[in-house]
């Protein structure tokens, strides 16, 4: 059994006993992780069902935290099966509650996940826009595994920005110099 | 209901070991706590704070840590400093995190609580001891989901990361793209106990 079976096991009998002892927000929260697992497992229209069977859960306990986490789950189910516009959707739900609820870590990482997104539409320095904004917010929680992973998208995506141009044109060069240092700060864990 | 069936004798010895101050370090202070009393305290990243709770065999625990600026893991460890449990089901600075155990010998179980993020601002948390009580058939149950759940999210784990390295749509497939950070993390209210 591999590392993301397991992890079905245990949350399939987490899930079991908290519908048998009718904990219903329990049940909300091991729903969403169930479909992440199922994410991990490339089974995304089963890690989707599990997941909006959570995301009613939480909007029936008008569990606001719980609400964004399940939007912010069902963006990463869709950003997998590269429907990206849904992806946009579903983050920008899920960060409008984490604003509203000051919860500044999973605001940091939707707006990361809705710079994939971006990114993955080829829209490049909206892309970067959220990825700098993610990165402020990583700065500001000292979160140093995040700030260097910020770091690296933005350095990724300022690389994006220079292959697109003509090699002639003299803002490539500033734009992989750009990418450079940035993927630099991303590896060394800092800025 | 749960909430009134806890009794009142919760006893509560308190060790502050926080280590970037001194002054709480190994300087253990006892502090009584009744039924459903919350202590409030400050903590920063790489601090620990301990708490003692006097347990006898078959007694249910609960105790509920709300978050006020600060993420915190809670753990519980038996009187021979065996680790028990542990959940950090908010990846948030806000919320709450319970913790649920049946005692099965009695003494003085500890219960720890830490910053997520060993950098982290300091930031106010609330403990209480929720419930302590006779355990029922569905504490049991309780505790078992807890713990299943937390397995589950321990093997989930190794797949947590916050989008590094994102990838270009038809370009180099979908690898890559951001788990959220919520991953194992996510809130506990519920109204009868986890």
């Amino acid at each position: 059994m591999g590392q993301n079976d397991k992890a079905v096991s245990n949350h399939e009998q987490a899930l079991a006993i908290r519908r048998e002892i009718k904990d219903r927000d329990g049940e909300g929260s091991t729903l969403v992780s169930l479909g992440l697992d199922y994410v991990d497992l490339s089974q995304y229209e089963k890690a989707i069902g599990y997941v909006e069977q959570s995301l009613a859960i939480k909007r029936e306990l008008k569990n606001r935290p719980g609400e964004a986490d399940a939007l912010g789950s069902l963006a990463t189910a869709y950003q997998y099966m590269s429907r990206f516009e849904k992806a946009v959707d579903y983050n920008g739900q899920a960060l409008a509650i984490y604003r509203e609820t000051q919860n500044r870590k999973g605001e940091a990482s939707v707006l990361n996940s809705t710079g994939n997104a971006y990114l993955a539409l080829n829209q490049i320095d909206k892309a970067i826009g959220y990825y700098q904004q993610s990165l402020a917010i990583k700065r500001e929680l000292k979160d140093r595994m995040g700030e260097a992973n910020s770091l690296t998208n933005i350095g990724i995506a300022y690389s994006y920005l220079g292959s697109d141009l003509p090699g002639a044109d003299p803002m490539r060069r500033t734009r992989y110099e750009k990418a450079i240092v940035y993927l630099e700060a991303g590896a060394g864990g800092s800025a | 209901m749960f909430m009134t069936r806890v009794t009142a004798l919760a006893f509560l010895a308190v060790t502050l070991a926080a280590q970037p101050n001194p002054q709480e370090h190994d300087t253990p202070r006892l502090v009584q706590a009744r039924k459903g009393r919350a202590i409030q305290k400050e903590l920063a990243g790489g601090q620990s704070h301990s708490y003692a709770v006097r347990l006898k065999a078959g007694q249910f625990l609960r105790g509920v840590v709300t978050q006020l600026g600060i993420d915190v893991i809670v753990r519980l460890f038996a009187p021979d400093g065996q680790s028990l449990a542990e959940v950090n089901t908010i990846a948030s600075t806000q919320g709450q995190e319970a913790l649920v155990w049946i005692a099965q010998a009695s003494g003085t179980y500890r219960l720890e609580i830490s910053a997520q993020n060993p950098a982290a601002n300091p930031g106010r948390y609330e403990i209480k001891v929720a419930e302590r009580r006779t355990a029922v058939a569905e504490d049991h149950k309780r505790v078992a989901a807890q713990q299943a759940f937390r397995e589950g999210q321990n093997w989930a784990a190794k797949y947590d990361y916050d989008g590094a390295i994102p990838a270009r749509a038809g370009t180099e497939g979908v690898q890559g793209y951001s788990r959220p950070s919520w991953r194992g993390v996510q809130p506990e209210q519920s109204g009868i106990g986890l």
